[in-house]
Parts: C-alpha cells; structure tokens; sequence
C-alpha cells in the first residue's frame, strides 16, 4: 500500500497526467479508503509541489501540470467522497473582480487550493461585488479569494468588502486577496483577512485562516 | 543564422598587415637578445646595431608554419579550450598588486591565501575557463610569487592556467609543477594545461628577457601568448590605426624568432590597444577605444588565421561599483561578437592593479547572459505551426500548454539578477545587487574544494618550491 502511495504521489510530482487514473483505481480496487488515497497520495504530494515552488526547484509550469495531474486522479475520487460524505479542507469562492479578465493567476490559485483539498467555487473572471456577495449568502462558502491584476480594478476589492460588511455577511467569511499589484498593506488597508503573494503561498494563508 | 559583426572589412584588414610588413622591413625593431638576432640574420633579416629588419617573406614564411588551433586540457587530461576556432574562453585572474576583501571591503595586497580562495572561485564559475597568475603575492619572495601562485591554481582548481612568468629561470620551475600536476612529462607534452604570457615592450622593443621566455616556450612546444600592451599618444602614435599597426609588428616578430626556433610550436597572437588618460596618465582599461582596439586585434587574428590572445571583464573603477560592471559588460559583450578567443583579465580592475572577486562572479553571469543575447535562431515550420497559436486562443493562455511545459527551462534565468517582482522574499529584496553578488562570492569561495590533487603530486609541487626557496 506504502509503495502505491509513494508511486501516486511521484506521478503527480511529475505531471504524469495519463497514468494517474491507473494509480488511484489500483489503489481503490486494492480496498484503500478514497479518503487516504486524496489525503496521503494527492494532496501529500501537492504538499511537495508547493514546497519545492517556495524553494525555487520548481517553476510555473511544473506546478501547473502537477495541479492538473492531481485533479485527474480526484475525478475518480470526489462521487465517491461525497458518496462517504468526507469533509473537504474547506469552501473557498474564487473570482477576478471587475474589469478584470486576467485569469491566469487566479486559477494557479485555484487548483493549488484544490490540490491541498479545498472545494473551489470559481466565480470566473469580470466579477462584480453582487455576485461575490450572492455566491457568500447562497453557499457555505469558508473564504472568498479575490484577484486582480491591474491597479485600476483594485477599488473593486474594496467595494466587495464594504457590500459584504453592508449586507451583514462580513462575519459570515475570512476574505484573502492576491494578484500582481497587491500588497500585505493594501490587504490591510481594505480589511480583508490575508494576502498571498503566489498559488503555493495561498494554500497555506487558506489553511491557517480556517484554523 | 549566427549572427556576424565586424568592425574592419577585408580591404582594411589587407592595409593594416601591409603598413605591419613595411613597418617591420624599414623601421624594425629593438632586438638585443644574441640567440635571436643569431636566428634572424641566419634567416636573412638584417641586423643594425640593436635593430632587426625583418623581410615579409619572413613573416609569411612563419604564418605558414605556425599551427592555426591549439588544444588546452585541463589538469585531468580533459580538453578545455580549442583555440583558433571561433570560440571564446575567459580566463580571469588568481593574483594582483592588490586585491579588494570580499569580507570586510577593504583594499589590501594580495596574498598566497587569496590565491587560494580564487582558484577554488574560479573552479566554481562554470563560464570562467583559466586561471591567469600573475605573480603578484605579497607575502612570499618577489621572485618566486608566481610560483607560489601556481602552486595554489594547481592544487585548488583542474582549469588551465595562464601564466605571466617573472623570468625564464621561474618559467623552468612552473613548467616542472605543472608536469608533476598532470602527472608526468609525457602527459604534459600531450595535454598541456599550461600558458605561457610573454610581452614586447611597446614601442617595438623585445626584452632579452621576454625573447628567453619566448625560446624556451618554442624549445618546449609550450603554447606562448606573445603580446603587447600600448596606449596612443603614450607608448603608441595617437592614431586608432597606426596603434593596430604597432601592436602587430610587435606580436608577429615575436611570432617570426619563435618559429624560426621551432617551426610548428603553439603560438598564440595578440596585442592590448589601449589610450593614454591625458588628465591622469593611466592606460586605460575601460575606454571604449581599449574595446575597439582589442576587438580589431582580434579581428587581425582571425585574418592571419592564427589564435588570439583577448581582453575583457576590465574596468578602470576602483572599487565594486556601477562602472566597474558597465565597463566589464560592454568588454565581454565586444569579446562575445569578435569570437576574441582566449580572453583574460577577467575580474582585473582600477588600471589593471586591482583585483575584485565579485566582478569575476559578475562576469561569469555576465558570460552567461551574453550567449543568450547572440544565440542562434531558429526559423523553421516546427517553430511556427497553427496549432501552437490555436491552443493560446482558446484558452486564453500558453501557460499549460505542453510546449510551454516542455520548452520552458530553454529561458535563461539568473541567479544574480532580481526578477522575483516587488513583493517576494522581502530578504532578498533588501538587498543590493552588490550585496548579493558579493555574498555568492563568499559562498562559493568557502565551498569545499572538490579538486585536489593526490597527496604525491602535491608534495612534488611544494618540494619544488621548497627547493626555490632555498636557492634565493
């Protein structure tokens, strides 16, 4: 069972997208719970991939093949974890705020979130502040996740927050922010809960928002 | 297509050897060496007093013989350097009269332990190709610091090494280290790892001393770079041409006594064209006319067909600044277009009397850079097919495309220069790009030297020197 794991969590590291699937139904016909499989196989080795982007040994693209290969192999997993009713790490609303149609970033984001076990619900791109608030009154969303890339679209970051705080809803989310032109300050300055600077860093401002 | 760059076309290359080949049979040059006039008046130069006139039936007749590429190895029989066939090697420097403290900024004269701590610098740098010794090591003897400096090169790094040797007599002595480094007398004569510098004295002097340096080389078949340094309007007319001119006869007659010693024996051409500060007096070594000169010299080179001996990564800054880099670069990326062939002085600043390891660290990057900046491009169907452009636009992004994935690394990404944006590692950031070159400096200078020598050969290099020691 240790060796399969090991051999799962390498095929992600990799990118080996077209041999994950073989790796997840070999460990499920082998009885291992889908829960193992996510939390000790997929996200173990998503866990890596971050670690090895903050150091440096990995760039962009790397990161993104290993998201990809991660969410290949969670395809077969997720009927079966909802099925099981196994927790996910949490419920996170994503979007690029209005104005915005940069969405590389952002979805880097997302699929690290997801590859360290985070349910995502993306919003897409050009969001204004009443979607943002609709999808955190309608769903049991943990954290809502902005994005920008120009300085122009920024204020739009804010104008969501004070909507939220005006709709009574503030409580009800820890919001995190990030994109090119955003700063730690910024963050501050409009009252959101954190900032991240990249994908990999984003996963762990999520986790230690939710604990 | 690779690219091309000249800065003197055919004609004019033609002019400049035919004012050399004038200047040599109606001007001459100084000669006083008794073995070397022997050779020339046998050969039928004539001789004058002190002068020698040398025919150009001479000088072609030497060009015939003397080989156009020449191999280096390095200390473990590896080829390191094949000279004369459009590449480029840069070789930076182990010694100095001084040299500027990595560790608390301080300028100071260079020690045996410097050397030491550059060897093991320069083995690290993987775009710094030789060693140069210089022989300038405060704390041994005067007439054995270049001794005591190779000593260090051999046992601290495998790169070849260019040597700039005191006299003759130390030349037999740093020939026999090396021998012992390689492991022998037959595999030194089959794989050397050693060059030797010698130098006319501009204008159009040959030393008694340089000439016994340059037979030994030929007796020897040691591979010898003979070249002049000049500066126009001090020890060469101030005229950007007649300097060439000059600069030539003076290497080419080296060239001629050498090969009439030993036709066929390793020769390496140059000369350093450089302009006399009139408010300073100094030679310079960052002038863009220094540049110009050496790239011309070495455009000369490749016209006779013969290895070049080149200069780069200089500056006249004394200190680790702005100048000093703007200086170095524009030097390196000079030697990159003219395919300057065996390029020294790297890390070599303030008029040549400085050494500043950072800047060998900044060059070796610098090197790095360059190639990018002139590498081949390509231009084929495979680079441009429909597909490629159809993934972008339905995504709206190449970023997880597989050519993406697969040709991303293909990018030069540098570990000196700062990309990561404003926000990231804050304690890089902080940082000046002159505190962060001078930290790596450190580092890889307090690396554990991977290279050393078996405990025989070592012993054999020191007892050599021991022995010198005992003789002053």
């Amino acid at each position: 069972m240790e060796q399969l794991l090991t051999g799962m969590q390498k095929c992600v590291i990799d990118g080996e997208i077209d041999q994950i699937q073989g790796y997840v139904n070999q460990a499920l016909s082998d009885g291992m719970e889908p829960s193992v499989i996510l939390n000790n196989g997929l996200i173990a080795a998503m866990n890596e991939v971050g670690q090895r982007f903050e150091s440096g040994d990995f760039f962009v693209p790397e990161m993104l093949i290993a998201a990809q290969t991660m969410q290949t192999g969670l395809a077969i997993l997720k009927p079966l974890l909802i099925k099981a009713d196994i927790k996910t790490a949490g419920t996170i609303v994503l979007g690029t705020v209005k104005g915005d149609l940069h969405d590389i970033g952002k979805n880097l984001v997302a699929m690290m979130l997801e590859g360290a076990g985070f349910e995502i619900r993306d919003l897409g791109t050009d969001v204004n502040s009443e979607k943002f608030i609709e999808a955190v009154r309608n769903g049991d969303a943990d954290i809502l996740g902005m994005s920008a890339l120009l300085t122009t679209t920024m204020p739009t970051m804010k104008e969501t927050i004070d909507a939220l705080v005006e709709a009574g809803l503030r409580n009800k989310v820890k919001i995190m922010i990030g994109g090119a032109p955003v700063t730690e300050k910024y963050a501050q300055s409009i009252g959101a809960d954190g900032y991240a600077p990249d994908a990999s860093r984003a996963v762990s401002l999520a986790k230690s928002l939710l604990n | 297509m690779t690219f091309s760059f000249r800065l003197l076309d055919d004609e004019q290359l033609a002019r400049i050897l035919a004012a050399t080949y004038r200047l040599l049979e109606y001007t001459g040059i100084k000669l006083t060496h008794p073995e070397a006039r022997a050779l020339l008046k046998n050969a039928g130069a004539r001789l004058e007093g002190e002068r020698a006139y040398i025919p150009e039936a001479l000088i072609l007749q030497a060009l015939n013989c003397t080989p156009g590429e020449i191999t280096i190895y390095d200390r473990e029989g590896q080829s390191a350097m094949l000279l004369g066939c459009d590449n480029v090697y840069y070789g930076a420097h182990t010694d100095a009269p001084e040299v500027l403290d990595p560790l608390d900024h301080q300028r100071r004269p260079c020690l045996e332990i410097d050397v030491c701590a550059h060897a093991r610098l320069i083995q690290a740098l993987p775009n710094i190709h030789f060693l140069t010794v210089s022989g300038m090591v405060a704390d041994q003897p005067a007439q054995l610091a270049d001794q005591a400096a190779l000593a260090q090169c051999l046992q601290n790094s495998t790169k070849p090494v260019l040597v700039m040797p005191i006299s003759q007599r130390s030349l037999e002595n740093l020939r026999h280290m090396s021998v012992i480094a390689v492991g022998g007398e037959d595999v030194f004569n089959a794989y050397p790892n050693l060059i030797v510098y010698a130098e006319p004295v501009s204008p159009l002097n040959h030393p008694d001393e340089s000439i016994s340096k340059l037979l030994y080389c030929a007796e020897n078949n040691l591979p010898v770079v003979y070249s002049p340094f000049a500066a126009c309007g001090g020890t060469a007319p101030m005229n950007p041409t007649a300097i060439l001119v000059q600069l030539c006869a003076e290497s080419l007659s080296g060239l001629v006594i050498h090969q009439l010693r030993q036709p066929g024996a390793p020769f390496i051409f140059g000369g350093m064209a450089s302009v006399m500060d009139m408010k300073s007096t100094i030679f310079s070594y960052g002038a863009p006319e220094f540049q110009r000169g050496n790239t011309m010299m070495a455009e000369i080179a490749h016209f006779l067909g013969l290895p070049n001996f080149g200069t780069a990564g200089t500056s006249d800054a004394q200190i680790f600044d702005g100048q000093a880099m703007l200086e170095a670069a524009t030097s390196l990326i000079m030697a990159h277009l003219c395919h300057a062939d065996l390029v020294h002085d790297i890390g070599l600043l303030g008029s040549a009397m400085l050494l500043i390891p950072e800047m060998i660290v900044v060059s070796d990057h610098l090197v790095q850079m360059i190639q990018y900046l002139f590498a081949e491009i390509r231009v084929g169907a495979e680079d441009t097919p429909l597909e490629m452009f159809a993934s972008g636009v339905n995504s709206g992004t190449y970023i997880s495309d597989s050519n993406t994935l697969s040709n991303f690394r293909q990018v030069w990404y540098p570990n000196l220069f700062f990309r990561l944006g404003a926000k990231k590692q804050p304690s890089i950031t902080e940082k000046s790009f002159e505190e962060r070159v001078n930290l790596r400096t450190r580092q890889l200078i307090d690396q554990s030297c991977a290279c050393e020598l078996p405990k025989e050969r070592s012993t054999g290099i020191r007892l050599i020197y021991e022995q010198a020691l005992r003789s002053l």
